[in-house]
This record gives structure tokens, sequence and C-alpha cells, in this order.
């Protein structure tokens, strides 16, 4: 059945003129809207700036956080969103670079910076090693293999006397949540960037043409294979970074931590909550998601995850597509009814 | 090392292997007949496994029956969960992308963990009926009779469910199905009912596999998603598309993880299962034995 996988995001047919990359000039609903998400991302950016002023230490957690998770999911939005190859195991680059932040940090007695930039750099040329193979397969089977590398990557970090052999790894304390705070906004920002660079240019191009036909693209002339690889190497890189980030910020570090599957399904979650192949659509998914959780978790401290599993459910169901889709087109209950009809068997 | 070069060592590692492929079997049945034919990758798969063996402990708990015999009422429960589950959920979005199903799934298989979680907390508990201690000697090779009888029952199973797929209509209706949808529905097949039927049909076998597991082993609420991985895992070895392959597939990854975590030390049991996985699904995409259909 390999050759049967379908792309992830199907061909736009009817409501919607193509994400980003494809949006001509022409005004409609969706230019708007993403103008519009553009414009309250840049309003909020210095709000973001000056909130270290006033926040208390929980917000400042809270946000870091999702500042975090915002890079993990921007990350797997350009091989998962742009390109359509669902990677179900970015934790391995997450892991990866933070293991190589501390072990620098520590061992190395580098300072935090440079380590984590090592660390970013360390997982670009890892994924790009590991998505040469992995990223001939298609579908299913590319999820799987992702998640098989995920779960190698982890064991051997748990196995293997250099990397601590399942004892944490303790990083000198920091206590200086404001320096967290704003690289993690940095680095989220950087991504954003980098997506919006990526989207507009002939890789962006390329990578969607990949995303709706691979086959056709080939044919066209584009070198599928360093197309996907660049993409899967980024997407590595930026999760490096987000990882060496995790590590100094958490100071202790172990692989059932860094390396855990949910987070994986997680960032999926929240970049197809917010809109997979749109540059803020992540980020918004990932505001949205942890609210979700912050606000079930602290009224049904018991059954937070159960209810957590069933708005999955309700959300793949009524928005498949995400928000960003949601509002490009012109809001009514009715959608949610279509939306629920459309993949009918 | 020298334990390797022992007389007894390798055929009991090859009878363990055996026996925990047994159950892998029908861990990856349900698993692949719902990949193969409807093209939904069900990470609930293990979360019907947990509740299988968990209706199986309370059955057992409560009558003191034998858990092999609470196996076709466990295997019922789960039929009518699964039917359920694809009639009113995952029908709705069958045709939509792969990460749709695969969150969905995934959605499921988080609220179904953590209500039993909530339940029936996170205590170890097995079943334990009253021959579990007992073992057939052959020579230095010992063999524990409760796990022997379950990889002789998830032979026939696997047997039987041949048999449906190839003797009865509503099992040429599930292959016809897999092969082209449209062509079954001109043929009258009902559509919905048989994606419902196929899914029930997975998880009675998920239930299955979670009874021998229940009287083989211990588990808590969260043992599903290490085997929906492993079912996973499975599927790839053998090759989707049909009921031998998974046969051998089990067999087989029982043999490697046996084997592997007796030579190199537990610890890098998984380590070496995946990079099995990785390089096959590189080298060998559609596994030792796949087919393009489910036959």
């Amino acid at each position: 059945m390999a050759d049967t996988a379908e792309p992830l995001v199907r061909r736009s047919s009817e409501q919607e003129s193509p994400a980003g990359p494809g949006a001509k000039k022409r005004r409609t609903t969706a230019t708007i809207v993403d103008r519009v998400l553009l414009i309250c991302a840049l309003v909020s950016l210095p709000i973001m700036v000056l909130v270290p002023l006033h926040a208390t230490g929980y917000w400042m957690n809270l946000l870091t956080e999702l500042f975090i998770l915002s890079i993990l999911a921007t990350a797997w939005n350009i091989i998962g969103g742009y390109t359509g190859y669902a990677a179900f195991g970015n934790v391995a680059f997450f892991g990866g670079g933070a293991y190589v932040t501390a072990e620098l940090m520590t061992r190395g007695a580098w300072s935090f910076i440079p380590a984590m930039l090592a660390g970013g750099l360390a997982m670009l040329l890892y994924g790009a090693i590991v998505g040469l193979p992995v990223l001939r397969l298609r579908g299913h089977y590319f999820a799987i293999a992702t998640l098989g590398v995920a779960i190698m990557t982890r064991e051997l970090t748990n196995n293997l006397a250099i990397f601590g052999a399942s004892q944490p790894i303790n990083l000198p304390l920091k206590n200086d949540p404001n320096l967290f705070y704003y690289v993690a906004l940095g680095l989220l920002v950087v991504s954003i960037i980098v997506t919006y660079l990526i989207a507009r240019s002939k890789l962006g191009f390329g990578l969607v043409a990949i995303r709706e036909n691979e086959d056709a693209a080939l044919v066209m002339g584009i070198n599928t294979t360093m197309y996907k690889v660049v993409a899967f190497a980024l997407n590595a890189l930026l999760c490096g970074l987000a990882g060496g980030l995790y590590a100094y910020w958490h100071s202790t570090i172990d692989p059932p931590t860094v390396f855990d599957l949910t987070t994986n399904v997680r960032l999926i979650i929240m970049a197809v909550l917010g809109g997979i192949g749109t540059p803020l659509g992540p980020v918004i998914g990932a505001a949205l998601l942890t609210f979700i959780q912050e606000t079930l978790w602290k009224n049904f401290t018991n059954l937070h995850a159960v209810l957590f599993g069933a708005a999955i459910v309700v959300v793949v169901l009524l928005m498949p597509r995400g928000i960003v889709y949601l509002v490009r087109q012109k809001f009514a209950w009715r959608i949610f009814v279509r939306n629920l009809r459309q993949y009918r068997v | 090392m020298d334990f390797l070069l022992h007389p007894s060592f390798w055929p009991q590692q090859i009878v363990n292997g055996l026996l925990i492929g047994g159950v892998y079997v029908l861990v990856a049945l349900g698993f692949s007949i719902v990949w193969g034919i409807l093209n939904i990758v069900n990470l609930a798969h293990g979360a019907f496994i947990m509740l299988g063996a968990f209706i199986t402990f309370f059955i057992w708990d409560a009558t003191n029956l034998d858990p092999f015999l609470v196996l076709p009422i466990a295997a019922a429960i789960l039929f009518v969960i699964g039917y359920a589950t694809q009639a009113g959920i995952i029908n709705f979005v069958v045709r939509a992308p792969l990460l749709v199903t695969l969150l969905l799934t995934f959605g499921i298989e988080i609220f179904v963990t953590n209500l039993a979680l909530y339940k029936w907390k996170a205590d170890i508990r097995s079943v334990s009926p009253s021959y579990a201690g007992q073992s057939i000697e052959l020579g230095s090779t010992i063999i524990p009779i409760t796990k022997l009888g379950a990889l002789g029952l998830a032979c026939a199973i696997t047997g039987l469910l041949a048999l449906f797929m190839t003797r009865t209509k509503i099992g040429a209706s599930i292959r016809a199905m897999g092969m082209d949808l449209t062509a079954a529905r001109l043929m009258g097949v009902n559509i919905p009912r048989t994606y419902a039927l196929t899914f029930g049909l997975g998880a009675a076998l998920a239930a299955a596999a979670g009874t021998l597991i229940s009287a083989t082993q211990p588990f808590d609420p969260s043992i599903g998603s290490s085997y929906t991985i492993r079912a996973f895992v499975i599927c790839v070895l053998g090759g989707l598309g049909s009921i031998p392959a998974v046969l051998v597939g089990g067999l087989l990854f029982g043999l490697i993880e046996t084997i592997g975590s007796v030579v190199l030390g537990a610890g890098y049991k998984d380590a070496i299962t995946f990079l099995v996985l990785v390089l096959l699904l590189v080298f060998r995409p559609n596994g030792l034995m796949g087919k393009e259909y489910y036959r």
C-alpha cells in the first residue's frame, strides 16, 4: 500500500485560495485574513517583549513553555505542513539538541548561547543524515520510520555512557527567568521568519509541489530529494535549538523527559489545530492548546487527561483543517457541519 | 558471554521468543486488518488491548472463570466498542488526509487510557489461574503451560480469521472493500457498515490479545502504547496485506526481541528493534512478504 499514500493536505478545490506560497495579489478573504493575522502577530510582539516587567513567575514559566512548544510546532510545519511528510520523530532532534547542549556546557564548560547553537547545528547534520534514507518513504511508512528514529535515539542516549547512561544530567543552575523568556521569544520569532522566507522562496514552492504531487514535482525538474532533506534538516535545526534552550531552562534532563513521545503528537496537534501549511497557524494552535490544557488542569485535575483526549477528538472532527482555514471562510456554524460531512465514508 | 555456548541456551531462547511471538501475532493481527483494509493506522489499538486485559481480569476476579474461556466474552465486548467507535466517530474522517485519522485515533487512545487510569488506578495486576506456575520440561527446555496455551490459541485464532476472511460472505466483502471501494459499493457492499464491522473485528482481536497478555504477564492501564508500536513494527516486518505475513512477522519479532535483549542486554532491546525497523523500511518497505491488496 506504500504507493497509495495520500498527501497530508488535500488539494484546495473549493473555498480558499492556496496558503502562503500560492497567494496571488487578489484580495480574497483568505489574503485579508492572513494579513490581519500577520498584523496581530506584529502588534503582539512588543507586548510580549514587555511582559516580563509585570508578569508573575507562573506566567513567565507558562509563556516560556508556550514559546518552546510553538517553536517545535513551527519547525514541524516546515516538513509536515508545507512538504506533507508526517514526521512523528521530532523529539529525536529536540532531545538530541538538549543533550548536545548539556554535554557541551557540563563537560566542555561552554557558555549557553554557543552550546545551544552547536546543539542546533549538530541536529541539522543529524537530520540531514537521517533524512536521506528515511525521506524515501511516504505516508504511514515515513511516520513510523521517524518514530523509530526517535525511539532509537532515546534508547541509545539511555544506554551509552557518554550521555550519562540514563542518569539525569545536571546543567549549571541559572535563576534568570527573563533570559530564558527572551531567548525563547527570539527563537520563536526567528523560526516564524524562516517559515515566511521559505514560503515565499523557490524552496517553499518546491515543497508545496512535493506535497501536492511528488511525482509531478519530480517531472517538473524539482530535485525532490534535496528539497525534502533541506526541509527536514531545517526542521531538525529548529528542534535542536529549542531542545538546547529547554535543557538550560530546566537545568536537569534525562531521556524520558526530553524524548517524550507524547510531545511529538502534542506539537502535531498544535499545528493541525492552528492550520498546517500556514506560517502562523502552529503558533495559534500552540497557544490555544496550551490554554485548553491549563483550563482543564485547573478545573478538572483528576480528569484533565481524559477530557484532553476528548477535546482532540472533537477538534479533529469539527475542524480538521485548523483555525486559520476556519477564519479564512466567513464564519458560520454550518461550517462545522460541512467539515463533519466532508470526509465521511 | 560463555552462556551463549551453553547447550541449553539457544533452544530455551528460541522457545521463549516463539511463545511471546504468539501473543505478538494476535497483538498485530487486528492492527494489520484495520490498516491494510481501511487504511487507518489505529493508534488506539493498544488501548483496546489494555481494555481486553482488564475485562478478562475483572471477569476472572469475580467468577474465577478460566481466562482462556473469558476470551470470547472480552472479544464480544470489544467488538461492540470497536463497531461503535468506527460507526460513530472514525467513519466521519475516513477519507480525510492521513494526519487526521492518526490524530483522531490518538485522541481516542488518550481518552481510553486515562479513563482507565482514573477508574482503575496505575496498580499492576495479573490473572493467575490455578495452573499458572506449571510448566512442561523438554530436556533442559522449560515451557510454561499458560504461555504454551496462549501460543496455541493465537495460532488457532489466526487460522479461524483466515478461514473467516476467505470462506464467508462478510469476509469476502471486507476483502473486496480493501481492494476497490467503488467496485465493492457497486456490488452491493454496505460500505459504512462493513467499515464498522472490520474495525470491530480489529478491536475484538485486540481484546483476544489482551486476554492472552493478562494471563501471561502483569499489566497496568498504560501498557497500550507500547503494544501499538509493536503492532506497527510487526506489520512492517511481515508486510501488510495478508494474514500469514502477520504470523511470520509476529513470531520473528518475538525472536528478535527475546534474543536481542539476552545477547545485548535488556537496555538495547528497543534500540535493536527500531534499528531493524528503520533499515527494513528503507531497504524493503513492503516487508518480508507484503502484498498489494489484503488477501
